[in-house]
């Protein structure tokens, strides 16, 4: 059976910036890949390490996390935090030989309903040239306590 | 306070291939604070590990503990159980943690280390500094 690869996006979004943005791409009818499932955090400073990990073990192929502006953090510092984890995910990712690129940071403020279909359409494109993720992907059923990954 | 630096991946990765169930243990004191193998790093680097064998295709896997202080024989004992079916562990403590965990457990089962103990340190102040060993030279700058 000749299986089209279709990505696994995961995107972490801060709630009062991407993802708002996120929802005004709907309101827009901008047109931007399918492939990506939103979960909304309150805060990107939530991210943790351990769940960018979790995400690619349970076989998401690209993962993005994306908070507010520079400066514009609703908690003052969280999008600073996630930044600076999402840089050390990197290394590790670097570490397993899973290609970093997989994983992005990205800044999209509440406005800007187009940055965020672009940001999704780059991720897409990199996770295709990228192929699957080596890891495979689990089904519920084999999926250890706390990765389940909705498919 | 112990400060300590992980070992680098592959070391690891080699050390723990030839067993099939390893404990992860972490250390909740010094290595904890200077964010080298508390709980969260111990978890983390369990992840790490278990993409590294799924991508190698070994099957192994791997659990995490972690205690108060693994320089204290009184918190091992709650290992005990924790460590029953597994093949090796894995300490993330300084060495005194991992030579007191060896001691503990080595008749039981082969006891690795996940980390270099680097030098006794301090927090002087908020950020990140180092000192000179020459007091008119001393440099610390948050």
């Amino acid at each position: 059976m000749n299986q089209k690869y279709e990505p696994k996006i995961l995107a972490l979004l801060c709630t009062y910036c991407t993802y708002t943005a996120a929802d005004m791409a709907g309101s827009m009818r901008l047109q931007y890949p399918p492939n990506v499932r939103v979960v909304k955090l309150l805060c990107t400073g939530k991210v943790d390490v351990a769940y960018l990990l979790g995400a690619f073990r349970a076989g998401a192929d690209a993962v993005m996390v994306s908070g507010c502006e520079i400066g514009d953090c609703h908690f003052l510092e969280g999008n600073l935090r996630a930044k600076e984890r999402v840089a050390h995910a990197k290394t590790l990712l670097d570490e397993l030989g899973l290609d970093s690129r997989r994983l992005e940071m990205f800044h999209i403020g509440a406005s800007d309903a187009p940055k965020w279909a672009e940001a999704v359409e780059q991720m897409n494109r990199r996770a295709l040239e990228l192929g699957p993720n080596p890891l495979g992907r689990r089904s519920s059923q084999t999926a250890r306590p706390g990765e389940e990954l909705t498919r | 306070m112990i400060v300590a630096k992980r070992k680098p991946f592959d070391e690891i990765v080699q050390a723990a291939a030839p067993f099939h169930r390893v404990l992860v243990v972490g250390c909740g004191t010094c290595v904890a604070v200077c964010l080298t193998g508390g709980e969260k790093e111990a978890g983390i680097l369990s992840s790490q590990l278990d993409i590294a064998a799924q991508m190698a295709g070994r099957e192994q896997i791997f659990e995490t503990a972690c205690v108060e202080r693994q320089c204290d024989r009184e918190f091992l004992d709650e290992l005990a159980e924790a460590s029953e079916g597994c093949d090796a562990m894995l300490s993330m403590a300084c060495g005194a943690g991992i030579q007191f965990l060896a001691e503990r457990f080595t008749h039981r089962l082969p006891v690795l280390a996940g980390v270099d103990t680097t030098f006794i340190g301090v927090n002087s102040a908020v950020g990140y500094g180092t000192r000179n060993a020459a007091p008119a030279a001393a440099a610390c700058s948050p």
